[in-house]
């Protein structure tokens, strides 16, 4: 079987009914997306990693009543590009993935100093881009000249 | 007793004539240290290599080291993490130290300045004391030779007084 298809099994034996969508057409920019809530995204993401996939790059949204981290994994047979997406309150700490891949660390930083998003238990919580001493989070929509900042259901109708 | 401030970096006895002498000589010995920092630096190496010839004026001996260095040129965009290493390689110059806002980044933060930024600083003048400022995006060879000129003016105190001066300003009566 190929690993795409043996992530998408698990996933939908691990997550509840709805919570994969697939996206045949790449859309979406993904073959298929899938939410997780956020106390168990650590063992969802062991489970890509034990079938083959990698974590290839981290991005954070910010919303007025929700901030949201999407987690972009990649894997090569054949060659396909899936999505984990956590919800989560502003406020929350979210479990880092740095025990799983080396290279969220890294990941997380630039999410942490971009949005203020803090992760719990990270090894090495510095800045990664912007300066050391800098104590704002330029992505946030609250930042700066506030021109859009919306539910998330008025983005994703 | 009264004592006087002498600001830093001014010697502390000065002979009028020799001053004046002593500035002709570093107008026309120009030392830029080599530093560039986004696109502007090309123009820079543009108007030290052979065709626009810096060195006409003396000016075209680039350091590599600030303290060998009594101009320079910030030639570019002044990112955030970049201004403490501005300031560091300024503060490393010996006085006489002169420096030059080298196009519209270094003069107001350019196309990068708007509201929300967050990785600019907008001026080279917000870090370092600057002479001369020279605009463009990037400015031709000819305009920075123009702010070299300038700030060979403001050194000697007058294009009269500037007598190694190689060139006269065409269009307008000398000395105005």
């Amino acid at each position: 079987m190929m690993k795409r298809d043996l992530i998408l099994q698990k996933l939908r034996k691990l997550l509840p009914e709805g919570a994969v969508s697939e996206d045949e057409g790449y859309e979406s920019g993904v073959a298929f997306s899938a939410r997780v809530p956020v106390a168990r995204i650590v063992e969802i993401a062991s489970a890509c990693d034990h079938a083959g996939a990698y974590l290839e790059s981290m991005t954070g949204l910010d919303f007025e009543d929700t901030a949201e981290i999407v987690y972009h994994f990649h894997t090569y047979e054949p060659k396909s590009r899936f999505s984990l997406r956590v919800l989560f309150p502003h406020e929350e700490k979210i479990p880092t993935l740095s025990g799983i891949f080396s290279s969220a660390v890294w990941l997380e930083r630039e999410v942490r100093e971009f949005f203020g998003y803090v992760f719990a238990d990270h090894p090495d919580p510095r800045n990664l881009l912007l300066p050391e001493d800098a104590d704002f989070h330029p992505l946030r929509k609250t930042f700066g000249k506030i021109a859009a900042y919306r539910k998330r259901e008025e983005i994703y109708a | 007793m009264a004592t006087s401030k002498v600001a830093p970096g001014e010697p502390v006895i000065k002979f009028a004539l020799l001053d004046d002498v002593l500035n002709l000589a570093r107008a026309n010995s120009l030392w830029p240290m080599t530093f560039g920092l986004a696109c502007c630096a090309i123009e820079m190496m543009a108007a030290g290599a052979s065709r626009f010839d810096l060195d006409r004026f003396g000016a075209g001996v680039f350091r590599p080291s600030p303290r060998q260095s009594d101009l320079m040129i910030v030639a570019g965009t002044i990112s955030r993490k970049m201004a403490p290493a501005i300031q560091m390689l300024w503060d490393q110059m010996p006085n006489p130290k002169w420096c030059i806002a080298m196009g519209n980044c270094a003069i107001s933060g350019g196309p990068f300045e708007y509201d929300g930024q967050y990785a600019i600083v907008p001026g080279a003048d917000l870090i370092v004391p600057v002479d001369i400022y020279v605009p463009g995006c990037p400015p031709r060879p000819e305009g920075l030779i123009q702010g070299f000129l300038a700030l060979e003016d403001k050194i000697t105190k007058g294009e009269n007084r500037n007598l190694l001066r190689r060139f006269r300003r065409t269009g307008r009566k000398s000395g105005s």
